[in-house]
């Protein structure tokens, strides 16, 4: 359960002491303080095939985390087991510091918002934001009043009468929003619920989601295949890999400090050179170029590891300037340059090496390299991160 | 060379291109379907005219038209009991096999339950067993519980008769059901009989009216059945029909005739109306 104390250092300080206040409650069932949801040894296996092998999660109060993976992650398999759709093969789900392995899911006290939004077609907006309350057997005033106030902060306010086939799905995933929001479970569960828009709603719902979540305080978990979503959106970013989490930390953690191959390669783009480490600090690759790292810490002299740099680290560099301590420099030629819109991807070509990426800001065509041109490149031994090979 | 474009393939009304072939099965099927629609329709449509002529005789063309035959039929006890009988009973029918029918049919759709197959094997077996192989077992099995010559007795004859059909109608619209939408709901705290009447019903009603149609026809429609249980008091419509053919081939029977295809036609209308046009979610 280290996974949660640690994540503990990083939150503000309001967020915290809230996470004390429930230490008691939560301690009974053996669950980390202020954790809301913990996974203890679950695992979930269909017929011989496992989905999830056992493991142990902590959600804190008021997180917001997110499940990132490519498919067949065990990303899904997490939220249903969560929300008790999956019951899992071993081990034991609290909620608030309580066992609810056995609990069906209308009992959980959850929300959810689904990628396919699940609105009943049948009834029109209001009342498909009133339906948990009038399960819960709200009186017709407060109904009003709860219901207008969710939708007011999905901001659906005239739309009431309409049915969900009227609406566009960037309007119908705000109603599928708000229909979670106005019960205030303690629990927000969203399986991909951007993953059916196209990206310009999909990254101004991002915004939306983020705020909502700023203001409610909720526990929010949320699935997602979209890294950049994840990174935007996250405290704490779950990355999963076959049915294991490879990594679990902040963004900036996964990003600049991720643990392995697979999460420098899933979390942005990367370069991966190979090298042997010949002294602390310093590593030698395969074509006999010498990069200071920002560390060796946990490699041996002489052991195979692959350093981790990201394209947009790299800077071009004016031929012939001597090189700074610090700072680790090669030169190729420019094999392909692409135009994405705000960067440009240069791929670097070198004489026995794999070719390097490289991304700067775009500028136009006129002035960008042509290919065959040589170019001197450079970057910080900071942004060198050495991996386990 | 246009020749050779042509024998390709050209736009269609719909700027779909269609080739020759596709084209010429086309053709084909309306041919074959126009030859089915001739043979079976004229003895469906002939008794209409007929019920318009005089009551003397049975005529096609009729010499004369006439209301006289629908006058008879409404003015004489012999055929209005039977026609309220016939009524009630398939009212009833329907509303039983409605009940039990439709939560089935979600039922054995939805879940996996031991013994499943062996359930739906049951209940499906009216259809699959002869009509008159029925109509003997429940002639015996209802006579040790004196409910021959009831209407009851009918009626709950005709309710394991019928609750098959209802059973695959309200089927297929349960298939078509969304079961994320009924989880969305269960996580919002709703109990299966909340999901059920919420969630479920509302979503099924088209299913639900055709199924209680088709029911309602096939038990108003029903004649071997209920020609084994029926007693004098209880006679349905058809049974009457029947009889009257053997004893004392009425005209009369015209009339009843063309208005049971007036029926069936609407209700036919009406089913096909209520069947949902197109998928309602717009992913």
């Amino acid at each position: 359960m280290s996974i949660a104390l640690q994540a503990n250092e990083g939150r503000p300080p309001a967020q915290r002491h809230q996470a004390t206040l429930t230490e008691d409650a939560s301690n009974k069932a053996g669950a980390p303080p202020g954790a809301m949801v913990v996974f203890q040894g679950v695992s979930k296996t269909y017929g011989d095939a496992p989905a999830l092998h056992a493991m142990d999660l902590a959600v804190r109060e008021g997180e917001f985390l997110s499940l990132l993976g490519p498919s067949g992650s065990g990303k899904s398999t997490i939220l249903n087991i969560i929300a008790g759709a999956v019951a899992p093969t071993t081990g034991r789900v609290l909620l608030n510091g309580k066992d609810v392995s056995a609990v069906p899911p209308r009992e959980r006290g959850l929300g959810m918002v689904f990628q396919n939004y699940a609105l009943l077609p049948h009834m029109n907006v209001f009342d498909n934001v009133a339906l948990p309350l009038r399960i819960r057997g709200v009186g017709k005033d407060e109904l009003a009043r709860r219901v207008r106030n969710a939708l007011e902060r999905v901001g659906l306010i005239g739309f009431d009468h309409r049915k969900p086939r009227e609406l566009s799905g960037g309007q119908q995933q705000r109603v599928g929003i708000a229909r979670c929001i106005v019960y205030s479970p303690s629990v927000i569960l969203m399986d991909e619920p951007l993953g059916a828009l196209d990206k310009k709603l999909r990254e101004q719902l991002q915004g939306e989601i983020k705020r909502l979540h700023k203001d409610l305080g909720t526990t929010l978990v949320y699935v997602t295949h979209d890294q950049e979503e994840a990174l935007n959106l996250s405290d704490r970013v779950c990355l999963m890999n076959g049915g294991r989490i490879a990594q679990l930390g902040t963004p900036d953690e996964l990003y600049f400090e991720p643990v392995d191959e697979f999460v420098a390669n899933f979390v942005g783009e990367s370069n991966l050179i190979e090298a042997q480490v010949t002294a602390p600090g310093a590593v030698t690759t395969a074509d006999g170029l010498l990069l200071v790292v920002r560390s060796t810490e946990g490699h041996a002299r002489g052991s195979k590891v692959k350093v981790l740099v990201r394209p947009e680290k790299i800077v071009a560099l004016p031929a012939g300037e001597p090189s700074l301590p610090g700072q680790n420099r090669c030169t190729g030629t420019v094999a392909s340059t692409s135009f994405i819109g705000g960067m440009t991807r240069i791929e670097l070509e070198r004489a026995g090496a794999a070719p390097l990426l490289v991304k700067t800001i775009s500028s136009r065509a006129s002035d960008r390299w042509p290919p065959q041109h040589p170019l001197t490149v450079g970057w910080s031994a900071s942004d060198s991160v050495v991996l386990k090979a | 060379m246009s020749a050779g474009a042509q024998s390709l393939g050209r736009a269609g009304d719909g700027g779909v291109i269609v080739d020759r072939l596709t084209r010429r099965y086309e053709r084909l099927r309306n041919v074959m379907a126009l030859a089915v629609y001739l043979f079976i329709l004229p003895p469906t449509v002939i008794v209409v005219p007929i019920s318009f002529g005089g009551s003397g005789e049975m005529t096609f063309p009729p010499r004369v038209w006439t209301l006289e035959l629908y006058e008879k039929l409404f003015s004489a006890r012999a055929w209005v009991d039977p026609i309220v009988q016939s009524v009630k009973v398939a009212a009833m029918t329907t509303v039983i096999a409605t009940l039990m029918g439709v939560p089935a049919a979600y039922g054995v759709v939805r879940f996996e339950f031991p013994g499943k197959r062996l359930v739906m094997l049951l209940m499906m077996s009216p259809i699959l067993v002869p009509v008159i192989v029925i109509s003997l077992g429940l002639y015996l099995y209802l006579s040790r519980l004196h409910l021959i010559g009831t209407g009851f007795g009918l009626v709950l004859a005709h309710v394991a008769y019928v609750t098959p059909f209802m059973m695959m109608t309200v089927m297929a619209g349960v298939k078509k059901l969304d079961p994320a939408l009924e989880f969305a709901t269960s996580i919002m705290g709703a109990t299966r009989t909340t999901v059920f009447v919420r969630v479920v019903l509302p979503q099924l009603r088209p299913s639900i009216f055709a199924g209680a149609l088709f029911a309602f026809l096939v038990s108003f429609d029903e004649v071997v059945i209920a020609w084994f249980l029926t007693g004098p008091t209880t006679t349905t419509l058809p049974v009457k029909m029947y009889s009257s053919i053997q004893w004392d081939i009425s005209p009369v029977i015209a009339a009843v005739a063309a208005l049971l295809t007036a029926l069936s036609a609407v209700f036919c209308c009406a089913a096909a109306l209520l069947q949902p046009a197109a998928p309602q979610s717009t992913n």
